[in-house]
């Protein structure tokens, strides 16, 4: 089996974009229930049609995956595979109100041909001259980990040495206020909602700019407490490691009370002696919200430091952890989708 | 007639995104297609949902819109002697 790196990985999102700036400098987003990203210049980096006829999804999975291409060192990557949970939601609208507008009489073909989930993938896979595997997953709070879950045993088991993964998903105001309507992030919710653009280069190959290993990825549904442990033990052997080994929980923390509820009571479950982390409280909460961990979980190991922004107890001073070895990534869906990922430092 | 072609330069950078541009930046008998504006095919298919929206105009042969889409004098000619 092959081992698996993870290259290069860049994001745009609510924090300066293209940028590790959020480790020093975070934008603080207290008290907003909404976020829009911080675009960068598009003109400056796409050709002028693109940037016209594309929403702007599209055009962040665009630069983002020209960025991680560039700076993995690699020429090409073999497949693409990208997890959303609501794809081209934006465009989605424009499409359909346009239809109610028209009477269902006329459509724009632009909105149309950019209002699917697939879309990302295929356009980062024509952006990026890929013609190999080409696959979106659309699994709600779990999109990303099972995108990741797919290119890791690819690779693992030789079937591709590199492909792109990323996570992507916008949130409109429309869709938004569907959600408040239908009572999320509302009442005593601390966590504010955000968007994903987040991605990078996995492959076989170990080169200089290489951020970090994957060395476990397992995903489980509807576990009760013994299946979860089991899922975390599987996990821990698949990466060669004992619980003592990690250095640093990554998790899903994001200010709702139930979901966090949940985070603590399985982390005392886990029984795991590593500080907490959380990324939500920096990018916010969406679908794919959750590439953001797997991206501040490599830098972090990159860097061969923990920054203190990602450690939620901040009643501890100087919390950086240095030289971390394993970043174990532990998120959960509803409580019913549960994953584990392990990023080893090379 | 000059009315329509000014319309018509509207509705073309509304339609496309040409944020940049103004009505004045694009020539009465500049090709749109090509060397000219730069459109491609997939502007070509949003020019023909403009036609029947805006105007009433179906365009059922493809091979139509090569010579309609020339410019937009002659996308107005066109107009003015089909509507």
């Amino acid at each position: 089996m092959s081992t698996v790196y993870l290259n290069s990985f860049k994001q745009i999102s609510v924090q300066k974009p293209l940028s590790e700036d959020w480790i020093n400098n975070p934008q603080n987003f207290e008290n907003q229930k909404l976020v829009r990203t911080q675009d960068p210049d598009f003109k400056s980096l796409l050709p002028a049609n693109v940037c016209r006829r594309n929403g702007n999804i599209l055009k962040r999975a665009m630069i983002v995956s020209n960025f991680a291409l560039k700076e993995s060192g690699l020429e090409s990557v073999e497949a693409v595979v990208v997890g959303s949970g609501l794809g081209c939601v934006e465009n989605t609208e424009l499409f359909l109100q346009e239809l109610v507008y028209e009477g269902e009489e006329f459509m724009k073909p632009s909105y149309f041909m950019a209002s699917t989930h697939n879309t990302i993938s295929s356009t980062i896979g024509i952006n990026l001259g890929c013609h190999g595997y080409n696959s979106t997953y659309c699994h709600k709070g779990v999109s990303f980990e099972n995108a990741l879950l797919d290119v890791f045993l690819q690779i693992q088991m030789n079937r591709i040495k590199s492909a792109f993964v990323g996570g992507f998903d916008e949130m409109s105001p429309t869709y938004f206020n569907i959600l408040q309507n239908a009572g999320y992030l509302v009442g005593d919710s601390k966590g504010f909602a955000g968007e994903a653009s987040a991605g990078g280069i996995l492959s076989n190959m170990l080169t200089d700019n290489t951020l970090c290993k994957v060395a476990a990825v397992r995903l489980g549904f509807m576990l009760n407490d013994d299946e979860l442990l089991d899922l975390l033990d599987v996990t821990l052997t698949d990466a060669g490691l004992q619980k003592s080994d990690i250095s640093a929980v990554m998790t899903g923390i994001n200010g709702k009370p139930s979901s966090d509820a949940i985070y603590h009571k399985n982390l005392e479950l886990f029984g795991i002696q590593a500080p907490t982390l959380g990324y939500a409280h920096l990018f916010g909460e969406s679908y794919s919200g959750s590439v953001y961990g797997f991206y501040a979980s490599a830098v972090s190991l990159h860097q061969n430091k923990i920054p203190q922004v990602l450690f939620l107890d901040k009643e501890v001073e100087n919390q950086s952890v240095q030289n971390p070895k394993n970043i174990l990534i532990y998120h959960h869906f509803n409580n019913k989708d549960h994953s584990f990922i392990i990023l080893q430092r090379c | 007639m000059d009315e329509l072609i000014l319309k018509l330069k509207r509705e073309i950078i509304e339609t496309l995104n040409l944020d940049d541009m103004k009505p004045e930046d694009i020539k009465d008998d500049e090709p749109l297609f090509g060397d000219g504006l730069g459109l491609d095919s997939i502007d070509a298919l949003e020019l023909i949902v403009l036609m029947e929206k805006n105007y009433g105009i179906k365009l059922r042969d493809a091979s139509e819109g090569k010579k309609i889409f020339a410019s937009v004098k002659v996308m107005a000619d066109y107009i003015k002697d089909n509507r």
